[in-house]
């Protein structure tokens, strides 16, 4: 039986120990008023009834001091079932503590093992990727080396090609060059040859050829053609 | 008829001695044949502005001889059709000389490879002091060279 269960009839038993006592009193009341006694008689029944009401609210208050000790009995004896009770959840606590800790320790073991795996096979993985990533990037890099020189002989290449073309070009303008200039002193030194010859001639006949014999040349000159053209 | 019409074409080269007096003919030629297909302007108008008096008048006879009636524009294009397939292609020989030749001597040339080379032949004359004196001949691609020049640098 519990404190709170117990509370309600330790309140109620003063109560109806006071109930009790005042029906007794009126109830000696009336007897006294309805028999008529006699004043001596009256007195003793007086004094009778103040004792009884005395000795009543003796037993009265005995009764609440009782009760009060009782209920304080009570309480205390709940109280010691409530220490114990909470002795009991305390043990209880402790015991799902150790229980739940001892879990928690179990679940982080395998959450830890679990973790290990995973952690382990993470990094197996990562050393994986990396080899791989090296292994590429090695390709990689083999492959812009290869690149690189390819792109550096065929600029090599390019280069001594636009080289060429243009020593080409400069010695074929220089070429040129070299024949205009001789064209045009040979063309010089023809004109100053034809000057020369037409001088000697000139000096030869004493005057330049005249018109007629001109014609008569050049009559003679076709005669040569024909002759020259028989066969 | 055609073959006589050849003919009197072939007979206005007395006329015509040089490539330019070709050029200038076959030129005059075509004016006529366009005057045909308008019948604006008449044919001997035409020959007399454009070409010597001996050549017109030769023009004229060589239709006359064919019984070509100059007013009559279809037959006169077909002459003069006949005139320019005939005289389009006639050979002709370079020479050049060291003077600028008159028109006299110009002829004397002329006739003289007429009688000596070709009796069609054009001459397209040129001249070139250069070489002093003497010729330049070019025909059918071959050039010979008779000129001083050449004979003095061969000394």
């Amino acid at each position: 039986m519990t404190f709170e269960q117990i509370l309600p009839i330790l309140l109620i038993i003063p109560i109806l120990s006071l109930l009790l006592n005042f029906i007794l009193m009126v109830f000696f009341v009336y007897i006294l008023k309805g028999n008529g006694f006699k004043t001596k008689d009256q007195m003793e029944v007086e004094n009778k009834i103040l004792a009884n009401l005395k000795k009543s609210r003796l037993e009265s208050t005995q009764i609440v001091s009782d009760a009060a000790e009782k209920a304080k009995e009570i309480i205390a004896s709940a109280s010691k079932t409530s220490e114990e009770i909470q002795s009991k959840m305390q043990e209880i606590g402790n015991k799902s503590y150790e229980s739940l800790h001892k879990g928690l320790e179990e679940e982080s073991t395998s959450i830890t093992n679990q973790f290990k795996v995973n952690y382990g096979k993470l990094m197996e993985e990562y050393r994986s990727s990396s080899q791989k990533m090296m292994i590429n990037l090695q390709n990689a890099a083999s492959q812009i080396q290869s690149n690189l020189q390819e792109d550096l002989k065929s600029q090599a290449v390019a280069i001594f090609s636009q080289m060429r073309d243009n020593t080409q070009k400069q010695i074929q303008e220089t070429s040129q060059e070299i024949n205009l200039y001789r064209e045009d002193a040979f063309a010089k030194i023809e004109k100053e040859a034809k000057e020369m010859v037409k001088k000697s001639i000139a000096d030869y006949f004493n005057t330049q050829i005249p018109l007629d014999s001109q014609e008569e040349i050049a009559m003679k000159s076709l005669e040569k053609f024909k002759e020259e053209n028989k066969n | 008829m055609e073959g006589q019409n050849k003919a009197n074409i072939l007979e206005l080269l007395e006329f015509i001695l040089t490539k330019r007096d070709l050029d200038i003919f076959l030129n005059t030629v075509k004016k006529v044949l366009d005057s045909t297909y308008s019948s604006q302007e008449n044919v001997e108008n035409i020959l007399n502005e454009n070409l010597s008096i001996d050549l017109s008048d030769a023009v004229i006879n060589s239709a006359q001889d064919s019984l070509i009636d100059l007013k009559n524009s279809s037959s006169t294009r077909q002459f003069f059709q006949e005139i320019l397939d005939t005289l389009s292609n006639q050979p002709t020989v370079d020479i050049t000389l060291a003077f600028t030749p008159s028109r006299k001597f110009a002829k004397k040339i002329a006739k003289w490879f007429r009688k000596e080379v070709d009796s069609r032949t054009l001459l397209n004359i040129k001249t070139d002091e250069d070489i002093i004196a003497g010729s330049i001949i070019g025909k059918d691609g071959r050039i010979t060279d008779v000129s001083f020049k050449k004979l003095i640098l061969e000394q």
